[in-house]
């Protein structure tokens, strides 16, 4: 973890209030695992205080493989992330990472099924990442992803660069499936039954839910991403806090979601 | 040649702290976070997340909102518990070189002796800030700290409870904090620390509900520095104890209007959140300032406001 602060190098508006920044930073670089997060300041005055957590989104190598930058994808939300979208390469901002318990990727030659992608929305962000990190260990990757509309849909490009099959799902029916990014997901299962296939998920809450409820009934593994209001991001402030089992008499306990999540295995979460 | 560094270290009443800056209560955890980006050796002090005699699991989310220049929290002082602080978190806070504060609280009078006789006589601990002044909890806090008896009542309860230096956590939410700061005082607080948050609210207009779920929480940040100055000032008026100021600082001129003041100490707080490293800068600041002056100690600021 280290606290930064850093110029912008790069700055790509990929949709409309969809914006990709990019830094150089070897040492958070270095740490940067699928799911960090960092956070993020977005003024440089006290309006707004707080600063934002924002996925890792991919990290940038040089031609020797390592580690060099990292880059964010955010979508604007309210008036940090609003903030966020005006800035250009050049401008600076302070930055706090990795952060939080990433995704548990298996290892090169681990024997497992398919890994099935599942993702809405900026929810999107963190998995480019991971699909690279399985394919380099020599895993089977599938991506569902939904978004509201086609123009919303993030990430389909880099899934189509690593070579990950890509199966799309929009709210409004204007690209691929129309409607939530589960039933696609489910389809999928019912028609292929991959054997030992694995899940991964990040996105509204909702649509969580249902992949949480398809893994339990094919009684597959699944780790979500969650986000939730959080002002320091390193575990002190204890506003992020979601419910987990608790395994005895108590029925469940806060954690927070910065520093034992934001990735939960998510037969751990209580789903309310 | 370079000449002796200002000296930055000050007393509250028995307590010698290296220097004047301390991680207020609720901002800092039990330090293990914080220890990953600095050497807490560095601090002057930390006053860890409030103990209550047991486990609390705090209140449901949403627990903070952002608010111009600051933020509202609801936490509802979830921790550890004096056990399990005294098991898992004062053992590594004993490897720095930094002074501990448990902050401690109870809902009813019985709790906070138990909490305070707990921790007596634990190896490592420097002293104990009474919390009296907590928003965010039912049938408890705030009143402590509202009412002259009760303030004065509580204080002299735990100070027989506990052989540790005592510092008593005053809420803004008073007519008269002078009033507040002579019952401590007279319950036999050894320092007073000058404030604890405000009570606000903001509405979620879609919802057309509160956005905390416990209704209201406590203001904090930037936005509540001229309250917590002024609160200083009268408090000052009123006792001769030593102060901690508190409230919206985030650097050296926040914390310079404090001591001149006579905040004998400050407390770092907010700024923690969003400034991780803003109270180690902070000692670094003000020693390099005290060098600017020509002061060989901190202390010669302390007290200095000129008036007319």
């Amino acid at each position: 973890m280290y606290d930064r602060r850093l110029a912008i190098e790069s700055v790509a508006h990929v949709g409309s209030g969809q914006f990709i920044l990019g830094f150089e930073c070897p040492e958070i670089a270095a740490q940067c695992r699928p799911g960090h997060f960092v956070m993020i300041s977005t003024a440089e005055s006290i309006d707004p205080i707080l600063r934002r957590p924002m996925a890792i989104y991919r990290v940038l190598r040089d031609a020797s493989n390592t580690a060099y930058g990292f880059t964010l994808l955010i979508e604007v939300v309210g008036c940090g992330t609003a903030l966020l979208e005006q800035k250009s390469a050049g401008d600076h901002l302070e930055v706090l990472g990795p952060l939080g318990i990433p995704f548990v990727l298996p290892t090169t030659g681990q024997a497992c099924g398919e890994h099935l992608l599942v993702m809405g929305g900026v929810g999107s962000a963190p998995f480019p990442l991971v699909a690279e990190e399985l394919l380099k260990s020599g895993h089977r990757v599938r991506a569902f992803v939904g978004a509201r509309t086609a123009e919303a849909l993030l990430c389909v490009d880099d899934f189509h660069e690593l070579g990950v099959p890509v199966e799309v799902a929009t709210d409004d029916g204007s690209e691929g499936f129309h409607g939530y990014v589960a039933h696609p997901l489910q389809e999928y299962l019912e028609s292929e039954d991959p054997a030992n296939a694995l899940l991964y998920a990040c996105g509204p809450t909702p649509m969580m839910r249902a992949v949480h409820e398809i893994a339990l009934t094919r009684n597959l593994p699944l780790q979500v991403s969650f986000e939730a209001p959080m002002a320091c991001g390193i575990g002190v402030c204890l506003s992020c806090v979601v419910r987990v089992e608790a395994g005895d008499n108590a029925g469940w306990r806060y954690v927070r979601c910065c520093r034992e999540g934001p990735v939960f295995d998510s037969r751990t979460l209580v789903w309310e | 040649m370079s000449a002796k560094r200002p000296d930055l270290s000050v007393r509250i009443g028995d307590v010698e702290l290296s220097n004047p800056v301390i991680a207020a209560s609720g901002t800092f955890g039990y330090g293990g976070e914080f220890s990953e980006i600095m050497d807490l050796s560095q601090l002057g002090g930390i006053v860890v997340k409030g103990l209550s005699i047991h486990v609390e699991r705090g209140n449901a989310p949403p627990r903070i909102v952002e608010t111009p220049g600051g933020m509202l929290n609801s936490i509802g002082l979830q921790n550890v518990g004096a056990e399990g602080f005294l098991e898992e978190k004062l053992p590594f806070l004993r490897r720095f070189n930094t002074a501990v504060i448990a902050n401690i609280w109870g809902r009813t009078f019985d709790e906070y002796i138990a909490v305070a006789e707990r921790l007596d006589g634990a190896k490592g601990l420097t002293a104990l800030e009474l919390n009296i002044s907590c928003p965010n909890i039912k049938e408890g806090g705030i009143n402590f700290g509202t009412d002259p008896k009760q303030t004065e009542q509580v204080t002299r309860a735990v100070r027989e409870a506990s052989s540790l230096p005592l510092w008593v956590k005053l809420t803004p939410g008073v007519t008269d904090i002078g009033e507040l700061a002579r019952a401590a005082e007279a319950g036999g607080a050894d320092a007073l620390s000058v404030i604890n948050t405000l009570r606000g609210m903001t509405i979620d207009v879609p919802s057309r509900r509160p956005t905390l779920s416990t209704i209201f929480g406590g203001l904090s940040g930037p936005a509540i520095l001229p309250i917590a100055l002024y609160m200083v000032y009268e408090t000052r008026r009123a006792t001769n104890l030593p102060i901690l100021g508190i409230g919206g600082i985030e650097g050296l001129d926040q914390a310079l209007q404090f001591f001149i003041l006579g905040a004998n100490a400050v407390q770092v707080g907010t700024a923690n959140f969003y400034d991780p490293m803003a109270s180690i800068r902070l000692v670094e600041d003000l020693r390099d300032w005290c060098e600017t002056q020509n002061m060989l100690s901190i202390n010669e600021l302390v007290g200095s406001l000129e008036s007319d």
